[in-house]
């Protein structure tokens, strides 16, 4: 049984060549279906059976993105600060709001239909309504990526915050607690892996509404370059542009593990 | 002793002439959504008490009000009518001195089992002085789990859980422990085990005890009276003393009077026909 602990403890008997086995096991295949993808691409590509104009092989790929690397990350740095300070707003007005609808039943009747129902609004389709309202300039992006990434994060720790069984609170209630202790020491960390588990579907959020703003703005951003580029068709500028973008996602996404490691330990050691 | 003196204790003892127990339930009765069209009376009028020290059952079908009962003299739900009141003073809120078990055992997963036995201290903002600490572990000890202080719940087993909730219950020495089928959700064998180690932990600790339960053999065991409930609405209906001597062991349970007492019980405790 999980219960007894033992896969904890099966790790401390692994012997090194168990452990080098089991790391062959975890990255060969990846490793091996993403070359036999690229190789394949590559050979593709030099034969001429893929136009060179719309998927150039790999080797080219990554030329461009070497060459173009100052203007790439020059660009990136919109998106990143951009999609960051989205998820950030998002995850502050996020939880605040998941809190409040949680705590109070009349706000929880009020406020819960609407949030359902704009999630169900295909966010998109508003983008140029916000270009309407906010302008075009970083704000603009930001404020949209906020309202893109806010959602998963309402939901999240509405879900979360229901998480304790009721008995836990029967419990806090006979040892008097006040329901501001209860709140921190139970209801908060039985919600947090919800939380994160919104915010990282937010993090991802947060970089589309970045990269649609920039899209409709079109002024600057790795949204921009991608646009621009596709419409040059310098397919290899635009790949490189979006091999970025993964890494400004990877990134964002990384800081928000991290956060979730940092918070996870500060309960574990309370 | 001076005049106003006397006559202040003759009084005392004139209010508590009928001697009402260590918890003292009177005429209590309890209906959920009362006045709607989904009113349940879950308690009818019911009044017993507990003698300070004594070990109690509450022993009754599922659905029997017996839960709710015992969640009232917790000061968790408040009675619809009738009063109760646990050493001498009405329940109308949690109080400090009440140790409480559920069937669930309400651990913290992020916390070692010894946070968790100390976890009724930060609960109630009290500090955790070093003696505290030594007093759980030894709790822990007693109830079988050297070894496994620094363990998370989820290492350990579902009895291992519920050992860990009575320590819990017990680390700041309750004056009453209220217990709701703490035992249920485990097997048989387990069962008996933790009904061992309670029995152990009662005769050390030696708090007065109301235990609720289904299990007919379970609260003959433990208790020094088992009372029978109704089908909801939930009312006494049997008042029975267990005479068997203490320390008690699981071969009582063979004797020809434990069987008899578990026929009594049994008898009196109203199955649906067929």
């Amino acid at each position: 049984m999980t219960d007894l602990g033992l896969p904890f403890q099966r790790n401390l008997w692994l012997g090194i060549g168990d452990l080098g086995r089991d790391a062959a096991r975890l990255v060969v295949p990846p490793v091996a279906a993403a070359a036999l993808l690229f190789g394949g691409w590559e050979l593709l590509s030099r034969n001429g059976v893929l136009s060179a104009r719309l998927l150039p092989a790999p080797s080219k790929v990554f030329e461009t993105f070497v060459r173009s690397l100052g203007v790439l990350l020059d660009q990136a740095q919109p998106t990143f600060w951009g999609a960051l300070a989205g998820i950030l707003l998002a995850a502050l007005l996020g939880i605040a709001l998941g809190i409040a609808v949680s705590y109070s039943r009349a706000l929880m009747q009020a406020v819960y239909p609407t949030i359902v129902f704009f999630q169900l609004i295909p966010k998109v389709a508003l983008a140029p309504v916000f270009l309407l309202w906010f302008g075009t300039g970083f704000d603009a992006n930001v404020i949209f990526s906020v309202f893109i990434a806010f959602f998963p994060v309402v939901v999240a720790t509405i879900t979360g915050l229901q998480a304790a069984p009721p008995s836990y609170e029967r419990l806090c209630q006979a040892l008097m607690m006040s329901r501001f202790r209860m709140f921190l020491a139970v209801k908060l960390p039985f919600a947090l892996p919800h939380i994160f588990s919104g915010l990282r579907i937010g993090v991802t959020f947060a970089v589309i509404g970045v990269v649609l703003g920039e899209f409709i703005t079109a002024q600057t951003g790795l949204g921009y370059i991608i646009l621009f580029s596709a419409n040059n068709f310098e397919t290899a500028l635009l790949l490189s542009a979006i091999l970025l973008l993964c890494g400004v996602g990877m990134a964002l996404f990384s800081i928000f593990l991290a956060l979730e490691m940092i918070v996870t330990r500060f309960y574990d050691s309370r | 002793m001076n005049a106003n003196a006397t006559l202040l204790a003759a009084a005392e003892v004139a209010s508590s002439a009928p001697s009402p127990g260590y918890v003292a339930i009177d005429q209590v009765r309890k209906i959920y959504n009362a006045g709607t069209r989904h009113q349940v009376e879950a308690v009818a009028p019911t009044s017993f008490s507990v003698k300070a020290g004594e070990f109690v059952s509450l022993l009754g079908p599922s659905g029997c009000g017996k839960s709710t009962l015992l969640m009232m003299i917790a000061g968790l739900e408040a009675p619809t009518q009738g009063s109760i009141s646990v050493a001498g003073r009405a329940m109308t809120s949690p109080r400090a001195e009440t140790g409480i078990m559920f069937q669930d055992p309400t651990l913290l997963p992020w916390k070692s089992a010894l946070d968790n036995v100390l976890f009724p201290f930060r609960a109630m903002n009290r500090p955790v002085e070093p003696e505290i600490v030594e007093r759980a572990s030894t709790l822990l000890d007693h109830v079988g789990l050297q070894g496994f202080h620094g363990h998370k719940p989820r290492q350990l087993s579902g009895g291992m859980r519920q050992r860990v909730a009575i320590c819990r219950a017990l680390v700041y020495e309750p004056d009453l422990l209220l217990m709701d089928e703490p035992f249920s959700a485990l097997d048989a064998i387990t069962r008996d085990e933790m009904n061992l180690v309670l029995m152990k932990m009662w005769e050390e600790h030696h708090r007065t005890a109301v235990f609720v339960t289904h299990s007919i053999r379970e609260a003959v065991f433990l208790s020094d009276r088992v009372l029978v409930m109704s089908r909801r609405p939930g009312r006494i209906i049997e008042d029975v003393r267990i005479p068997f001597s203490r320390p008690r062991g699981l071969e009582i349970g063979e004797t020809i009077e434990f069987n008899e007492i578990c026929g009594h019980l049994r008898s009196k405790i109203e199955h649906r026909p067929h």
